[in-house]
């Protein structure tokens, strides 16, 4: 074996070190903004370095909006925002094509861009809005695409998507089915912040000087990062724990745990298990290490399982929530077979 | 594996290295650990070999083979410990987690084992690996995995402690004495009252046997009375003693059907001879009409009637003489007779003769060739069976009883012969032939028809013990009747017999031992008493005289009082009942009671030869012991005699008029005592005004 094969390659310790450092900077802007709320920051980002979408699900005025205008703002990318309502057409989303006067004076169509062509959009209360209307994103989501007539409109890159649900005041909603749901790389549960948390809430927006936010890192830094995640390479062993915690949420697999067996009707799909490993590998490199640990898949499993997992009839009569259950199962595999 | 990844190749083979370390310590924690559980096995096969060479089961001499056994297996366990396989990713994650190394150590040997395909991919293992060495110096192995007690120690400790005790304390040893065998009781199937009865029957069956009994018939007896005694001693279950019945019973028919063919063959050669004789000589029969009378009898199978007559004979010889024609007369007639009684079966002589004759003409006739036509070959075939069975049927007539009977009759018939003719021959030389023969040795007139007419009884005794054949049947069938009737009591059995059921069947017992007048009437106290005795002093019974004043005691009484008056017959005429003086002797007690069988004189008649014996010579010791025995196998009329004797005779006499009185006494005890529903209280005095006593 030649020497250059066995060198270290030294621009993968620097490029593991820049995408350290800068996605410690994106963390650092949001945070002038967001008080606590940590692992939503950090979640957010992962998804976002990893090419996917997130769910956020959280009471209203935790900062869900604020959290995503910030992001967007640090990383340098547009922002859209759509408030989803009952009454919302699939065309106030992806846009319409209307009837417009030209220099010539002849009048002709021309396809009005919806809020849904934003490097980030922010699709809020995402389940008040009628299956339609929420189909027509969810499909832009997929493919990255929007179809308007006879044309196509690609998405620019990146493109990311930020749905927020309120769990509370679930009357006249539509709650998202669990094939859109899977589309969701992470759902994550925003919490009520702690005392410290709101005062420093109250001290940051109830002062004259707001903190103001500069961008980090530009797109094509992004869209660097996101690739360089997806070249982390992941040992064996380590997408063997990953699966066998996927394979834990299946009730009819002879390895689930009780808790699966009890309260499951469907476990996750394998894109369950694609979510952990891409969120893994953006983990393990914003840690400024060259692998992915159990820990990384660990962490992932839980924001990643957790809409993914489908209770039966007795889990939704007894109140199980379905991060008790991801929890149970993460804690019932062993690292090591 | 290859360090192929390693930026440095000194530290791929130091992640090796420690690699192997592990390895090899985790390979000994394995080793010590399954040689732990080798020993536990190790020690309780030890103490097993231990009490094995105890116990002598293995040969002491053999003993290091425990040890040995041992130690291999410590050693296979150990061995089989270290071979066990060691999955070093496992270790590698074991050392991750201990040092929390977030899976750098394990991911490094992971995409070294099996290395990414991509170029990019590869850079990363490269930079992956480098920063897993950068780790190395912080692993200490002892601390990682530190030296761990096996699990199995406790268990350890305590097998040992059971081979320690196996060594010391004491075992049993194998070689010992067994116990005794396990006693089969049987639930008790017949009470104690059909027990007695069906003893009083059998002693009933031997005494109507006699004094000369049929010895089939008292083997059948004898079997009979060993049945009920395991019975009584719950040696022998109900099915069991049903089908031992059942055993006797084909044996007695197996035996039946051998007597009848000798009798047949007995009678039929007799009445042939019979035949031949009156058709050949009827003239002189004619003038011979006692003779004539027998040779009829026999001519028709009478045997007992041609003994009487042949008896008839002898005593008209006896008391009137014998003229020389006529002793010359029946002389060759007897010859005659004699000569048609020669054992050998001439018929199937002549008959084997005949065949044999046959076969040898054959086998003249066509030589060695062969060359028989298939009916001259069935033919012969016919020919030799039937010779076979000629000679078979010779085999069995020579080895049957019926040729030593003939035999006898016919040796008895020729010494008649021969008197008969030494008598027409002493006669015709003015002689007096045996008389004087007699005369000159005793001096005075000889008797000499006594031995001619001795003779003849002779040949009537073995006539009538052909007869007697025939009556012993009557006997066996006497004994077939008594089994049925004891398989049918027997198949009703009563199963474990109660306190009130025991104490029945002792008033049984008394009510038969005075019914043949061995005892005296007891009542229940004294019964139950005497129960109570036997029951808490076995084997005193038999001992003391006191405590069983039955039939033992004053049996013994009887005796010493014979044995003071040895040898006096008494005076005057015996009584009707014969023997009665004799049976007192048995039944005598000093109340003065009823004694059954006692008769108004002091002694009866004996057998002829004691009467004649007492009365002429003088007695020696000797003589004394045998009329003493004479007397204490006879027996005077039992009750049961006299119930069976009114039942053909009469309900008359006087002897029945007492036993009647006792026996309705007695049930009138019993229905005072016990409670008897009114309805068979009728039947009871009705059967006893039934056979009520009549005015002789």
């Amino acid at each position: 074996m030649s020497s250059e094969n066995t060198a270290p390659d030294a621009s993968v310790q620097a490029k593991v070190q820049a995408f350290q450092k800068d996605a410690g900077r994106i963390r650092e802007e949001v945070g002038k903004m967001i008080v606590g709320q940590r692992d939503i920051i950090n979640g957010v980002i992962q998804v976002m370095l990893a090419g996917g979408n997130v769910l956020l699900e959280g009471v209203p005025g935790l900062g869900k909006t604020m959290l995503v205008r910030t992001l967007s703002e640090a990383l340098g990318l547009n922002f859209s925002r759509i408030q989803f309502t009952p009454d919302l057409m699939p065309t106030d989303i992806v846009g319409a094509t209307i009837i417009v006067e030209g220099e010539d004076r002849q009048k002709h169509f021309k396809f009005e861009r919806g809020p849904i062509f934003s490097n980030i959009v922010l699709a809020d209360e995402v389940n008040r809005a009628t299956p339609k209307t929420q189909s027509a994103m969810l499909e832009a989501m997929q493919e990255r695409s929007v179809t308007v007539g006879k044309e196509t409109y690609k998405l620019d890159d990146p493109f990311f998507v930020l749905a927020t649900q309120n769990p509370l005041e679930m009357e006249g909603t539509y709650p998202l089915p669990e094939a859109q749901l899977d589309r969701f790389l992470f759902k994550l549960v925003v919490k009520f912040p702690d005392l410290d948390e709101l005062h420093s809430i109250m001290e940051r927006t109830t002062q004259v000087s707001q903190p103001e936010v500069n961008p980090v890192i530009d797109k094509a830094r992004l869209l660097e990062m996101k690739r360089f995640a997806r070249e982390v390479p992941v040992a064996r062993h380590v997408q063997d724990y990953a699966l066998r915690i996927l394979q834990g949420t299946h009730p009819e697999h002879p390895g689930a745990p009780e808790i699966t067996r009890k309260y499951v009707r469907f476990g996750s799909s394998p894109r369950g298990a694609q979510a952990i490993m891409t969120t893994a590998r953006v983990r393990a490199l914003t840690e400024g290490r060259f692998n992915v640990s159990s820990e990384d898949v660990r962490r992932s499993a839980q924001n990643a399982l957790r809409h993914r997992v489908i209770l039966n009839f007795e889990g939704e009569a007894e109140g199980v929530s379905t991060d008790t259950i991801v929890q149970k199962i993460i804690e019932a595999t062993p690292e090591s077979t | 594996m290859a360090p192929t990844l390693s930026p440095d190749p000194n530290l791929a083979p130091a992640l090796l290295k420690l690699l192997d370390r592990l390895e090899r310590r985790v390979r000994s924690q394995r080793a010590v650990a399954s040689a732990a559980a080798g020993a536990c096995l190790a020690l309780m096969l030890s103490a097993v070999g231990v009490a094995a060479l105890r116990t002598q089961w293995i040969d002491p001499t053999l003993w290091w083979t425990v040890p040995l056994a041992a130690g291999l297996l410590i050693v296979a366990a150990a061995l089989w410990g270290w071979r066990r396989a060691v999955d070093r990713i496992a270790i590698a994650q074991h050392i991750d987690r201990h040092y929390d190394l977030h899976d750098r150590i394990s991911t490094a040997l992971s995409l070294a084992m099996s290395p990414p395909q991509d170029a990019a991919g590869q850079a990363f293992a490269r930079a992956q690996a480098a920063d897993a060495l950068t780790y190395l110096d912080r692993i200490d192995l002892r601390e990682a995995t530190p030296w761990q007690r096996p699990a199995d120690t406790t268990l350890l400790a305590a097998c040992a402690l059971v081979t320690i005790g196996v060594g010391i304390v004491p075992l049993p040893d194998h070689r010992g004495t067994l116990p005794p065998p396990f006693e089969v009781r049987y639930e008790a199937f017949v009470d104690d009252a059909t027990l007695a009865l069906e003893r009083d029957r059998i002693a009933a069956l031997r005494e109507a046997l006699g004094d000369d009994p049929d010895p089939q018939a008292e083997a059948m007896l004898d079997a009979m009375e060993e049945l009920l005694d395991r019975a009584e001693a719950r040696t022998i279950s109900q099915r069991e003693f049903l089908e031992e019945i059942e055993k006797i019973e084909t044996q007695l028919d197996a035996a039946d059907e051998v007597i009848a063919q000798e009798l047949e063959t007995l009678s039929r050669t007799l009445a042939d001879a019979a035949q031949e004789l009156a058709s050949e000589n009827a003239e002189a029969l004619a003038e011979e009409p006692a003779l004539k009378e027998a040779i009829d009898a026999l001519a028709n199978n009478d045997l007992a009637t041609a003994s009487e007559a042949l008896e008839t004979l002898a005593e008209s010889i006896q008391e009137e003489g014998i003229s020389p024609e006529r002793a010359e007369r029946l002389a060759e007639l007897l010859e005659t007779f004699s000569d048609k009684l020669n054992a050998e079966d001439e018929r199937l002589q002549d008959l084997v003769e005949k065949h044999r004759d046959a076969l040898e003409k054959l086998a003249e006739q066509f030589g060695d060739e062969g060359n028989l036509t298939e009916e001259q070959q069935a033919l012969l075939d016919e020919a030799e069976e039937m010779l076979s069975n000629a000679e078979n049927a010779r085999e069995e007539f020579d080895t049957s009883e019926a040729k030593n009977q003939l035999e006898r009759l016919s040796r008895d018939l020729d010494e008649v012969v021969n008197e008969y003719l030494a008598e027409a021959k002493g006669s015709e030389d003015g002689d007096e032939g045996i008389a004087g023969q007699a005369e000159e040795n005793r001096g005075d007139r000889p008797d000499y028809r006594n031995e001619v007419s001795r003779k003849m009884e002779d040949a009537s005794e073995q006539l009538s013990e052909a007869g007697e054949q025939q009556s012993s049947q009557q006997q066996r069938e006497e004994i077939r009747r008594q089994m049925q009737e004891m398989r049918e009591s027997m198949s009703r059995g009563t199963g474990e017999a109660s306190e009130e059921e025991q104490r029945r069947g002792d008033q049984v017992e008394d009510f038969m031992e005075r019914a043949r007048g061995e005892s005296e009437a007891r009542d229940d106290a004294q019964l139950d008493q005497e129960r109570a005795q036997q029951q808490g002093e076995p084997g005193e019974a038999g001992q003391d005289g006191e405590q069983k004043p039955g039939a033992e005691a004053e049996q013994a009484q009887g005796e010493e009082g014979e044995a003071q008056n040895p040898g006096q017959p008494g005076g005057g005429e015996p009584p009707p009942g014969g023997e009665g003086g004799q049976a007192n002797s048995e039944g005598e007690t000093n109340d003065g009671e009823y004694r059954p069988g006692e008769s108004d004189a002091p002694g009866g008649d004996g057998p002829d030869e004691q009467a004649q014996g007492s009365g002429e010579t003088e007695l020696d010791g000797e003589r004394v012991q045998e009329q003493a025995q004479g007397q204490e196998n006879s027996s005077g009329k039992s009750r049961a005699e006299i119930i069976r004797g009114a039942s053909e005779e009469g309900f008359a006499s006087a002897e029945y008029q007492e036993v009647y009185a006792d026996y309705e006494s007695v049930a009138e005890e019993v229905m005072e005592r016990e409670n008897v529903p009114d309805g068979y209280r009728f039947f009871i005095k009705r059967y006893f005004q039934l056979i009520r006593p009549q005015q002789p």
